[in-house]
């Protein structure tokens, strides 16, 4: 397998030929950062290539495997991480703006967890500013400018955690880390085609990671299979005491542990059809109706499922609103949230003090709620399926909140209730931009829903394509 | 005959003026959150800020609105609950 093949594979297909010595780190590195400086850097995908830190991280990893000291399946992969993951002496600028400069001390928790388990930190990547904690409309809401999707540049790759999702579908990475609050590991996954995990909120420590809200920020894997994304969160998951937030009980589920079944059949999947209304694209419903077809074919028990009439998009905003102004707060009292290119970032602080005390209180009963009958819903099925967005990836040069203009619960709801979500390639529109499939599950059952994922992946083949790459510009 | 006026005085005399609401915040040498920011919105941008406020109004009433039972727990310390099979 050649450096280049293995970039277009997925982390569990090149990791065997890096532990026969097949395959070079060192090559592999310079292969990913070779395509990063050019795709990576033209999709407007890359914060910061880490090219110094790379080469180190390779060369030891080269050094390691050849003395017999081989780490894992990540061990010589080549990742690029969301640029709110803090990584000591280089700029981590949380994609704004006022921050570009800003370096920290320490490595983010997960950005140690993937050192550790040998894997090569190529590139910070691409962000919407402040993961959208002050709001926004435009995808070019970013330092970096808007992030172009890579099966049709004209679109947008999503956010906020946009260079993770464009550089892991592009193939210049094996794979990348996101983030997500609502959304912004799952949208960027199905508009870009690959498979995003968003973990059960507490798995994965936030130390060293950027806070936009407390209750509800997760970290997770985006890769180019279900299985990969099981992989990564192996060796980024667990307790971590510096994180007041990091679950201390997981009941061993790090990195989706044997599941109590792999086999399909004992699955109650139940699946969720919510009411997009005239946005709900027909292509993105064909192709979700083909996947539950598929997934009925691998044998589990499929049926319809309804979500309780609950302010679930409501309760979301309100928390993120309230927490995103506290969390930004000496942004926008020192006037720099004025640098933000994002003009209502403005006024975002002035707008989330007008949500009371009492009402903030109130959102936060309604969660609870929403979380017991999550458990009720969890009582019947053991998963939950839905198409990942009701819509293909949006022109860049659209207003969000009319390309975004439909209710999503169980998106909001699953983010209020920290559940394992997992989005999966399920197809393609007639001009060929990808389709999302989600499957959520109870909190910490990453197990099934990432096994779920591999069975259907084992029988189809949409998350093996790869967006066409442009040719190369001449020396 | 002029006056001469400390720095002081023509400094009170400027912040105390209309145009004092124009300034950028923060002002220089001022304690952050001095100046609300209402105050340096041009016209169109307080509309749209009063347009936030709406929506986030109508979120809170869609809450106000649930039946919520007294003694509720809020989900303030947040616990993901592990499977029960």
């Amino acid at each position: 397998m050649t450096p280049e093949q293995a970039l277009d594979a997925t982390v569990a297909e090149a990791a065997p030929f890096i532990r026969s010595r097949q395959l070079s780190p060192v090559a592999l590195a310079e292969a990913s950062l070779a395509r990063l400086e050019t795709t990576g850097r033209s999709l407007n995908a890359v914060a910061a290539l880490t090219r110094v830190r790379a080469m180190e991280e390779a060369h030891t990893a080269e050094q390691e495997i050849a003395s017999g000291r081989y780490r894992g399946p990540l061990h010589g992969i080549p990742y690029g991480a969301k640029d709110l993951l803090a990584t000591k002496g280089i700029p981590t600028g949380w994609g704004a703006r006022p921050l570009k400069s800003q370096t920290f001390e320490e490595d983010a928790t997960v950005i140690r967890r993937l050192r550790q388990a040998g894997a090569v930190l190529v590139a910070k990547l691409a962000m919407i500013e402040l993961a959208g904690g002050l709001g926004y409309n435009t995808p070019a809401a970013s330092s970096s400018g808007a992030t172009s999707n890579p099966w049709d540049r004209s679109r947008w790759s999503c956010g906020s955690s946009s260079g993770s999702g464009s550089c892991t579908a592009a193939a210049l990475v094996g794979f990348a880390i996101g983030s997500e609050t609502w959304g912004s590991i799952l949208c960027p996954s199905a508009f870009d085609g690959v498979s995003g995990l968003r973990p059960t909120y507490g798995l994965v420590p936030r130390t060293g990671a950027m806070a936009l809200s407390w209750t509800m920020d997760k970290i997770g894997p985006m890769a180019r299979s279900a299985e990969d994304c099981r992989l990564v969160l192996g060796a980024i998951a667990g307790n971590d005491p510096a994180d007041p937030s990091s679950l201390v009980e997981t009941g061993g589920r790090e990195g989706g542990a044997a599941p109590p079944s792999s086999d399909a059949r004992a699955y109650r999947v139940g699946v969720v059809r919510p009411a997009f209304g005239k946005i709900y694209d027909r292509e993105v419903e064909a192709a979700f109706e083909e996947a539950v077809r598929a997934i009925s074919g691998l044998g589990p028990t499929v049926s319809d499922a309804k979500l309780p009439d609950l302010p679930f998009d409501e309760t979301a905003v309100l928390i993120i609103t309230v927490e995103g102004a506290a969390a930004f707060e000496p942004l926008i009292t020192s006037g720099r949230v004025r640098e933000l290119v994002e003009p209502g970032a403005k006024w975002a602080g002035e707008a989330a003090r007008s949500v009371s005390g009492v009402d903030y209180v109130r959102a936060m009963q309604a969660r609870r709620l929403i979380q017991q009958a999550f458990e009720e819903i969890f009582d019947k099925y053991d998963l939950l399926i839905s198409p990942t967005m009701p819509i293909v990836a949006a022109p860049l040069a659209n207003k969000l909140e009319k390309a975004f203009a439909y209710n999503d619960p169980l998106g909001s709801g699953g983010n209020l209730a920290g559940l394992p979500a997992l989005s999966l390639p399920c197809g393609f529109s007639k001009t060929g931009l990808p389709i999302g499939l989600q499957v959520v599950g109870r909190p910490l059952d990453e197990s099934r829903v990432l096994t779920l994922g591999r069975l259907y992946q084992e029988n189809t083949d949409w998350h093996r394509r790869r967006p066409p790459r442009p040719p190369a510009k001449p020396a | 005959m002029t006056r001469r006026i400390t720095r002081r005085t023509a400094a009170k005399l400027v912040l105390s003026a209309s145009a004092a609401l124009a300034l950028p915040i923060p002002i220089a040498g001022e304690p952050a959150g001095k100046t609300s920011p209402r105050a340096i919105l041009r016209p169109n941008e307080r509309k749209l800020l009063e347009k936030s406020v709406g929506q986030l109004r109508v979120a809170a009433r869609k809450i106000q609105q649930m039946k919520i039972p007294m003694g509720t727990e809020p989900a303030f310390v947040f616990r993901a609950q592990p499977p029960k099979k």
